[in-house]
């Protein structure tokens, strides 16, 4: 008898620890990069974290519908400029910007996606591609139909975010309120919002993906017409799907201006959506880790790609450290098509398989089996039938 | 303020050179995106990918017809055609080795794949070549200021049409001619065409699919090698950069006119070139960096009323 894979049953005592373990890990990453790492590295890890729900947002529109987005990056821009405005210029409290900025993104991602309904897969890809390309056009023009964005957007010079005047000091600053832990310094407390307000999105979009929309989006990424035919209504899931997408998108962007501090018009273009799907990929399409691994090497890989002496190339310049990516995207799609969760997820299940709990076993009679001759007398059994009941283990093999 | 701002030097009146002048830059241009176009639809005919990559693949050959011709000395013309035979045999090589593999797993991952050979390449040529634009750059035809054609000079300012804009019109006459002498008049365009219309059917009937899918990838990448090498001498421009913005204008053009149509490809790119120089010069609430915007209208207006393009086939799905 093989004693591995050890078969857990969900629900189960030992699932419940593995949930545990999951969360302790949560806090232990929340404690290394507030409490261990470097301050600065605070600001990249929130950064990271603003990666992570972009992807996360983009995850819904690729992973689980099925449709390439390469204007992600558009709707990311959305919500930073949002954000950035109306702080920077309207004197907003940070957390009543990201409301705004969802609902915009909200909106301009329904507008896209109605075209959507019409286009598919491939179509799809290029329109979203000529959003992500003309995002930085209509922010820098200052003569969009009449409209001058470059007065809003601050055009290609892009905005800091402080009140006014670049120069002051004074302005706007996420300092740590009196409550927050003594030595917390404006990086600590900026990851310790983002975290929060990421740790909401991933538990929406998880909790989103596993209701009957995400059952329906699935089944309609798997076969459009067979969906269409369970009754999955595909022209509203589509649209929901991506401006739901792109709501989670801004709200990352949202952050991203509180974290990054300056944005320009070129922070949001072709580079940051091809990250994204880079991220996406590499972390695994359609789980909801993925988009955080992807988020965290998106963020981190170029920095390690710079700053690590490699044992064989050396130190990495720019244009190396594309072809490093390249290279990483390529072989992510031949040797782990599934991107690195579903490898991890390989590697565990040599060792524990997660199975759904069943239903009860059925109650068999306890009462002896009693049969009959044919002339209606009664047969004693010679011996105690027992019927066996089979262990989860045993259901699964 | 004035809604129509009629191109001239005087907004108030029409300048006829003027206007024949844009005309001619908006067709120039036009068949610059027709040529992109048509790699991108000979891709998509069979395969029905997109090659995110194919802009920087069109882009390294440029490079190296650069390396023959400046620093080997090799005649312009003979560097082409080598470069365009090496590409051919890599295209097909990485539709084989690449491609191939990925083909059943998911849409997704060829797209990914072409998105990280873009990175490979433009990379790449920026490391070995430098990320500088690069000059002189190798003229495929006579390209200095005075090889022009003069057709009005009476008027200010003079219309002309210059030698390396009747270059790009040649090139893209020439190579749609030879695909369609390859596709319709020899065995193995129509084993071509018929992977395109049907691959079950024609694997069945013992087509080579996989090889005719190769073709397909060796016929983009060629034609890009040419076309890289017409467009850097034509924008004048050759740097690691220089395919990127022209391959999106070529997806448009594709888009617009039907992925898996020739003549959609010609059609769409030289309208997609009449739409970007236009509209900025016709209507005053355009900036003339909205261009790109407006080209986005384009494949939006075209998509809402003929989803598969105005000269592409409908597909038709069974479930």
């Amino acid at each position: 008898m093989r004693s591995l894979p050890v078969i857990v049953e969900r629900k189960s005592p030992w699932h419940r620890a593995f949930q545990l373990a999951a969360v302790l890990a949560v806090i232990a990453f929340f404690f290394f990069v507030t409490n261990v790492a470097e301050n600065f590295s605070a600001s990249r890890w929130a950064i990271a974290l603003t990666l992570t729900v972009a992807i996360l947002g983009l995850n819904i529109v690729t992973g689980y519908s099925g449709q390439i987005s390469i204007g992600h990056s558009a709707f990311f821009g959305i919500g930073a400029y949002t954000t950035m405005i109306l702080i920077a210029d309207h004197g907003w409290p940070f957390l009543a910007t990201l409301p705004v900025a969802g609902a915009l993104g909200f909106a301009v991602g329904a507008v896209i996606g109605i075209p959507a309904l019409r286009i598919r897969g491939l179509y799809l890809s290029l329109i979203t591609l000529g959003l992500a390309l003309a995002f930085p056009a209509i922010v820098k023009s200052d003569n969009f139909f009449g409209i001058d964005f470059a007065s809003i957007t601050g055009g290609s010079n892009g905005k800091v975010i402080s009140n006014g005047d670049v120069t002051k000091t004074e302005g706007f600053h996420w300092n740590p309120p009196s409550w927050a832990p003594h030595g917390w310094t404006t990086n600590d407390w900026t990851f310790a919002t983002v975290f929060v307000i990421a740790l909401l999105m991933f538990a929406m979009t998880s909790n989103l993906i596993r209701s009957s929309v995400g059952r329906g989006l699935i089944a309609m990424r798997d076969n459009e017409t067979g969906a269409a035919v369970s009754g999955v209504y595909p022209a509203q899931y589509k649209v929901l799907a991506f401006a739901t997408s792109a709501l989670v998108t801004s709200i990352g962007g949202g952050c991203f201006a509180l974290a990054s501090s300056t944005i320009g018009p070129d922070t949001f273009g072709l580079q940051r959506s091809i990250e994204f799907i880079a991220g996406l990929v590499i972390g695994g399409v359609a789980t909801i880790l993925g988009p955080f691994i992807g988020g965290v090497l998106v963020e981190w890989l170029p920095y390690w790609a710079f700053e690590v002496n490699w044992p064989i190339l050396g130190r990495l310049e720019g244009p190396q450290a594309g072809v490093l990516y390249g290279a990483i995207l390529v072989v992510i799609i031949f040797f782990m098509p599934g991107g690195i969760v579903h490898g991890l997820r390989q590697i565990r299940s040599k060792f524990v398989v997660m199975v759904p709990r069943l239903p009860a076993a059925q109650e068999f009679s306890t009462a002896p089996i009693v049969a009959y001759e044919l002339d209606g007398s009664h047969i004693e059994p010679d011996h105690e039938i027992e019927i066996a009941q089979p262990t989860a283990k045993e259901r699964y093999q | 303020m004035g809604i129509l701002a009629v191109p001239g030097i005087d907004d108030k009146f029409f300048n006829l050179t003027l206007f024949l002048q844009n005309l001619t830059n908006a067709l120039a241009n036009g068949a610059v995106y027709a040529l992109m176009a048509l790699t991108v639809v000979m891709i998509y005919k069979t395969t029905g990918h997109l090659n995110f990559a194919q802009g920087e693949m069109a882009m390294f050959s440029t490079f190296i017809v650069y390396v023959l011709v400046i620093e080997q000395g090799f005649n312009v013309w003979a560097a082409i055609v080598l470069v365009v035979l090496g590409s051919m045999v890599v295209g097909a090589g990485i539709e084989r080795i690449l491609i191939q593999p990925l083909e059943r797993r998911s849409v997704l991952a060829p797209v990914i794949l072409t998105l990280g050979l873009f990175f490979i390449l433009n990379g790449g040529a920026a490391t070995i070549w430098g990320t500088q634009p690069h000059s002189p750059i190798p003229a495929p035809f006579p390209g200095k200021l005075d090889d022009k054609v003069d057709i009005i000079t009476n008027r200010v300012p003079h219309f002309f049409v210059t030698y390396k804009a009747i270059g790009v019109w040649i090139t893209l006459v020439v190579l749609v001619l030879l695909l369609n002498l390859l596709l319709k008049r020899t065995k193995l365009g129509l084993a071509y065409r018929a992977v395109a219309a049907n691959a079950e059917s024609s694997l069945i009937v013992g087509i080579p699919v996989k090889r005719m899918l190769m073709l397909g990838w060796a016929l983009a990448a060629g034609i890009g090698a040419i076309a890289g090498a017409v467009i850097a001498q034509y924008r004048n421009v050759l740097d690691f950069n220089f395919m990127a913005a022209v391959l999106l204008f070529g997806f448009a053009a594709a888009c617009v006119g039907g992925f898996d149509s020739i003549l959609g490809a010609v059609v769409g790119g030289l309208l997609v070139g009449v739409v970007e120089t236009f509209t900025p010069a016709l209507f005053t609430f355009v900036g003339s960096e909205l261009s790109l915007v407006m080209v986005l209208l384009v494949i939006l207006i075209v998509l809402y009323f003929r989803p598969q393009g105005l000269f592409g086939s409908k597909r038709v799905e069974r479930v």
